[in-house]
């Protein structure tokens, strides 16, 4: 197998290339332009963690409680809309500031009290899960579902000049504020991770927290900071849950999508730019699994259509793993083709011992 | 010439450990000197250049820089003082370039933007003006363990260090990184800057301090001109008599081959190739030592040939009989004993007691167990057998051992290992972190079993330790036995040299070469 690679590896990257851009193009023009326009809709909670996984584990600190604040964060949202007549941005500010807190709150019992890390995640997501269902059902007196005429979801946004342009313009334009914010945030993650003196502070204490130490960077301090951003951005994602697409609190509405932006993030390296295309593909999964499920002349089974999104999430976890294998193997047959080379000159392999 | 550091009356107490470890020390530093710490493990060096670089509070006693009483509580005010430290593990970031390392936490910055373009300027200007020149664009992780010193010292140059504190700055390098860093080590010291070095190796004390400060148990037990001390003098000041540098040993009488490891491909970690066709034979009677810089390969060979480590390839044969895939206890059942490089985690287990520990490796059997019930009388005689043959102090039948030192801990590993006149023992790092007279011990023990018929392998990454205990020397480096040399015809150099790479070949092809780099 690593023989084939390495021998037409040139080929195979230039099919590759050639693939993927077939793959691209159809996704591109072969695809419904309305599947593709809730492909981009739908990814942005998953653009949101995968940044919120990042700041976190850039920063050293493996944050599996992305769901429980994804949830969090969908459930203030409409808790604040809920017959207040709010501007329902002020609800996106109301989960981003509430998935904040959680942050802080998660951060302060990681490093203070210094709770085992998986142990605190499982509390919180736990905690969450329930504590909104709760709080639905006794202040609310919602079951399964809160919806109320009041609670307004956020309006469309066309944007001057872009709409113009055909084809992109209707890819783009037309969506919400917290897609178009999700897009900003993803070049702004970039710019402080790699730009900025905090940025690289953060990277620091996420390597080797010892030699962040050993040059005065504060690390608790950096990585409560980290916490609570990744705290926000998750909790903005699940705003876009609940008032970005349905005007509405269901129970558990997240669904696992916290935990596979984590997945997100692991597939694209940590890096902010390729987690936002790998998250725009678990959009088009989740897309394509509802727009399946619209063609019932088709007749695919409709468990596997809900099952999609699943689906791809298992299929990129899969890939993760092969690709820390191939690059173990690749590092081994890379050894060993060096020092091939000087066996060869030695001829037979050194004998040591022996008085002969 | 003005003092650069004067420490006073230093006491420091770790009640959790009820150690004092350091016992009203006084210091006395000049400004432009070399000075080296000596001790042994214990002594209180590490401590007291921790307490000096803020990392530990004292209980008592003050420090003065530049002759004003000073107040250092956080590595941050030791920096601010001017007083810098490069430790034994480096503290860099792997994926981060050299410049990237050196200006972190003072970055060049416009309004919290990192200005790359002047980052990697002032490296360069700072390398440069030292003459220890970098490529400030490689990053860390490609970079060799001899080149990150170099980063290490620059970044607190950068920081303006007029005391460079280094702690057991040669553990890590070859015998030519260390020619050369001592070189710097000169070097810095003549630009006015102070170095005190932390050291166990007498040998580079001599080549490089002018003074040097000898600890025993927390006290400063004398600070001499280098130059009027000899090697010998300083190691019976460390331990506070006489010791014998030299093991006697009587030439080797190899016997019928014990141990036979044929073209073995280990994986270490991340499934790269560990071992790299590796082939050794061992005889009865003989030790053989296995040189190299840490990190080689030795611990994978050793782990494989133990059977802690599957074998991709090739052949081990063991008394005639392949084992390439035997188990651990297979292997030991037929007469293999390893002393591991980690007393701590692989020897021993801490959170058990003595009995436990020294049983472990034969419980199943009569007479510590009848029809799988522990006989603890047996146990408590085998437990109190070692404790007495190997004089393991503050010991005792059925108590915790976490709290004896390390010299005590590594000889109940030896006496377990010992046990049943093993035909083979591995030994690997067997002196690491010990006192010279726990050092001494070992070796000896080594030697006798040895003489006893018994073949050893010993690992050891410190030449002095291959040199003085071997019969047979082989040299690993990336993952292969690169020589293996007669006792007879191994030098320092010579091995140095293997150690860092080149072949037998190279070395005799280029004797001219040799004769240069022989140390004058």
């Amino acid at each position: 197998m690593i023989d084939i690679l390495q021998k037409y590896q040139r080929i195979l990257r230039i099919l590759l290339l050639v693939g993927g851009i077939a793959v691209v193009l159809f996704i591109l023009f072969g695809l419904p332009i309305t599947l593709l326009q809730s492909s981009i809709r739908l990814a942005t909670p998953y653009v949101l963690g995968a940044l919120a996984a990042i700041v976190a584990s850039r920063a050293g600190v493996l944050n599996l409680a992305i769901e429980g604040m994804m949830l969090l964060g969908a459930f203030i949202a409409v808790a604040v809309l809920y017959q207040t007549g709010f501007d329902p941005l002020v609800g996106v500010l109301a989960a981003t500031l509430a998935g904040g807190l959680l942050g802080i709150v998660f951060a302060v019992l990681y490093l203070r009290i210094k709770i085992n890390l998986i142990i605190l995640a499982l509390a919180v997501n736990l905690f969450i899960s329930n504590a909104t269902v709760y709080f639905m059902r006794t202040q609310f007196g919602a079951f399964g579902t809160l919806a109320d005429p009041s609670i307004q979801g956020l309006p469309r946004i066309d944007l001057p000049l872009i709409s113009q342009i055909p084809y992109i313009g209707s890819l783009i334009s037309g969506h919400n504020a917290v897609v178009y914010f999700s897009w900003i945030m993803v070049a702004v993650v970039w710019v402080i991770l790699f730009r900025t003196q905090f940025g690289r502070h953060l990277r620091a204490v996420g390597e080797n927290k010892a030699a962040a130490e050993s040059v005065g960077i504060n690390i608790t301090r950096v990585q409560i900071f980290a916490l609570t951003v990744s705290g926000m951005l998750a909790g903005m994602a699940g705003s876009f849950l609940s008032i970005g697409v349905l005007s509405q609190f269901v129970e558990n509405m997240t669904a696992g999508r916290g935990w596979t932006a984590i997945t997100v993030a692991l597939f694209a390296f940590e890096q902010p730019i390729p987690s936002f295309f790998t998250a725009l593909f678990f959009g088009l999964s989740e897309a394509m699994s509802f727009f399946l499920q619209s063609r019932p002349e088709l007749s695919l089974p409709p468990d596997l259509l809900l099952a999609l999104p699943q689906i791809a999430t298992i299929a990129a976890l899969v890939i993760v793993a092969l690709r820390i294998r191939a690059g173990e193997l690749l590092k081994r047959r890379a050894f060993a083709t060096e020092f091939g080379r000087e066996l060869a000159k030695l001829g037979k392999g050194q004998l040591v011992g022996g008085g002969d | 010439m003005t003092s650069a550091v004067e420490i006073q009356h230093i006491r420091k107490f770790f009640s959790s450990s009820q150690v004092l470890a350091c016992d009203d020390v006084s210091l006395d530093v000049k400004k432009g000197e070399v000075h080296a710490i000596v001790g042994e493990n214990g002594a209180g060096k590490t401590t007291l250049m921790s307490i000096l670089y803020g990392l530990v509070t004292p209980d008592e006693g003050q420090i003065l820089i530049d002759g004003k009483p000073v107040r250092i509580s956080h590595p941050n005010d030791a920096i601010f003082h001017g007083i810098g430290m490069v430790h034994q593990h480096f503290k860099l970031v792997p994926s981060f370039t050299i410049a990237e390392n050196i200006m972190l936490g003072i970055e060049p910055n416009r309004a919290g933007f990192i200005d790359s373009a002047t980052e990697a300027e002032k490296v360069k200007q700072l390398a440069e003006s030292f003459g220890l020149p970098v490529d400030p664009h490689l990053r860390i992780r490609d970079i060799s363990v001899g080149l990150q010193q170099r980063v290490e010292i620059l970044k607190i140059l950068q920081r303006n260090a007029q005391v460079l504190i280094l702690d057991e700055p040669t553990a890590v390098l070859t015998p030519q990184e260390v020619r050369e860093f001592l070189t710097v080590v000169r070097s810095l010291a003549q630009t006015g800057r102070t170095i005190l070095f932390i050291t166990h190796k007498l040998a580079e004390v001599k080549a490089i301090a002018d003074r040097v400060t000898i600890m025993r148990r927390g006290r400063n037990v004398g600070t001499h001109d280098a130059k009027d001390l000899t090697i010998r003098e300083m190691a019976n000041l460390m331990v506070g008599r006489v010791v014998s540098l030299q093991v006697d040993k009587s030439p080797a009488k190899p016997g019928e081959v014990i141990l036979q490891a044929e073209r073995l491909l280990v994986a270490g970690a991340g499934g790269i190739p560990a071992v790299f066709d590796a082939s050794l034979e061992l005889r009865a009677g003989e030790i053989l030592g296995i040189a190299g810089v840490s990190g080689n390969g030795q611990t994978e060979l050793v782990e494989a040939l133990v059977g802690m480590r599957p074998v991709d390839e090739g052949q081990i044969t063991f008394l005639g009989e392949d084992i390439t895939s035997a188990t651990v206890r297979e292997r030991r059942l037929s007469g293999l004993a390893h002393v591991p490089e980690d007393r701590m985690t692989t020897g021993l287990n801490l959170t058990t007691n003595l009995d436990e520990n020294v049983v472990v490796t034969n419980y199943q059997n009569e007479p510590y167990s009848r029809r799988g019930i522990f006989q603890f009388a047996a146990i408590r005689r085998l437990a109190q057998e070692i404790v007495d043959r190997f004089a393991v102090k503050s010991a005792r039948v059925g108590e915790d051992i976490k709290t004896l030192s390390g010299g005590n801990l590594q000889k109940i590993v030896l006496g377990r290992e010992l046990k049943g006149d093993p035909k083979l023992i591995i030994a690997n790092q067997p002196t690491r972190g010990l006192d010279v007279g726990s050092i001494e011990f070992v070796h000896k023990t080594l030697v006798e079993e040895r003489d006893k018929g018994s073949a050893v392998l010993l690992v050891s990454v410190e030449l002095d330790e291959i040199l003085a205990l071997s019969d047979r020397i082989a040299v690993m480096f990336a993952g292969r036995i690169v020589a293996v040399l007669d006792r007879s015809e191994a030098t320092e150099e010579k091995l140095g040299l293997l150690m860092a790479g080149s072949t037998l070949e190279s070395l005799e092809h280029d004797e001219a070469a040799a004769e240069k780099a022989t140390p004058v």
